[in-house]
């Protein structure tokens, strides 16, 4: 469904999220994270990075007929990701308004585990031109 | 050899290391594939020279990372059990520019026996503009989680 015809509310089907060891790695190696340890963290921005892209593309943001920026971003963090983890992202439109022929709309995220608990959540403003 | 591991910053004024770092329009598209975020302002040259930027910019989550790097490096065992961010994208990065993170201590507080440390954290041009600001929040336990 177009971000336009979403209400501020609106919940997202939950999705799952499994970034591999290969794929913690190649996030590392294009970020060039000297710090990680990619066979036993996912770099803790990999999983924001990751849910952020679905929710773009799943509103049809990346397809090349608007212009998107990202405006803010909150994260925040309750433990390390294992690769190879099974994750449920949870996302909610919180705001969703438009303002002079741009569009601003907030996607908050939580990261759920396989036990329930939240991992890692994240809020994001972007603005979405709309001609 | 003896890697010699640096303290983190727990008082107001202390500063992190800085990262000093050049994006590439090859790492932009290694970007892309790694995160799955293949939006054409990113990637595609026709379609940027259209936009209010002129041209292709890097995505702001890769900047963010250098800045998840740095809190990494600083708090090795405590960005990641506990750590928050907040921050606002002043300005697009162009492939081939290079940026440079900044963090400084600005507060210490007791939360439920825990001492948080703030830290007010950037990205910055070669040129003085920012890219990047906000503040960090870490709990540093007594006893490190690992």
């Amino acid at each position: 469904m177009p971000l336009h015809d979403l209400e501020p509310g609106h919940e997202f089907p939950p999705e799952s999220l499994v970034i591999s060891e290969a794929e913690a790695a190649a996030y590392a190696a294009a970020v060039g994270d000297v710090t990680a340890r990619p066979s036993e963290r996912v770099p803790a921005m990999a999983v924001i990075a990751a849910g952020l892209s679905r929710f773009i593309s799943h509103l049809g943001l990346a397809d090349g007929t608007v212009e998107v920026v990202h405006a803010s971003q909150e994260v925040s963090f309750k433990r390390p990701v294992s690769p190879g983890e099974t994750l449920e992202i949870r996302a909610v439109l919180k705001s969703n308004a438009e303002r002079r022929g741009n569009r601003f709309a907030t996607v908050q995220m939580s990261f759920v585990d396989q036990t329930g608990e939240e991992v890692a959540a994240a809020s994001s403003l972007i603005i979405v031109n709309t001609p | 050899m003896t890697l010699e591991k640096r303290r983190a910053p727990l008082e107001p004024g202390e500063r992190l290391e800085t990262i000093i770092r050049t994006i590439t329009q090859t790492q932009v598209e290694a970007y892309a594939r790694a995160a799955g975020d293949y939006n054409p302002i990113h990637l595609d040259a026709e379609f940027a020279a259209k936009t209010p930027f002129g041209r292709r910019i890097a995505h702001g989550m890769l900047t963010l990372a250098i800045v998840s790097e740095m809190l990494t490096s600083a708090y090795p065992e405590h960005w990641a059990f506990g750590g928050r961010l907040k921050v606002r994208f002043r300005g697009p990065v162009f492939p081939g520019e290079t940026v440079q993170t900044s963090g400084e201590v600005t507060r210490v507080k007791e939360v439920d026996g825990v001492r948080v440390v703030e830290i007010a954290v950037g990205v910055r041009k070669e040129d003085g503009s920012d890219v990047i600001t906000g503040q960090a929040f870490i709990p540093v336990h007594d006893s490190p989680a690992t």
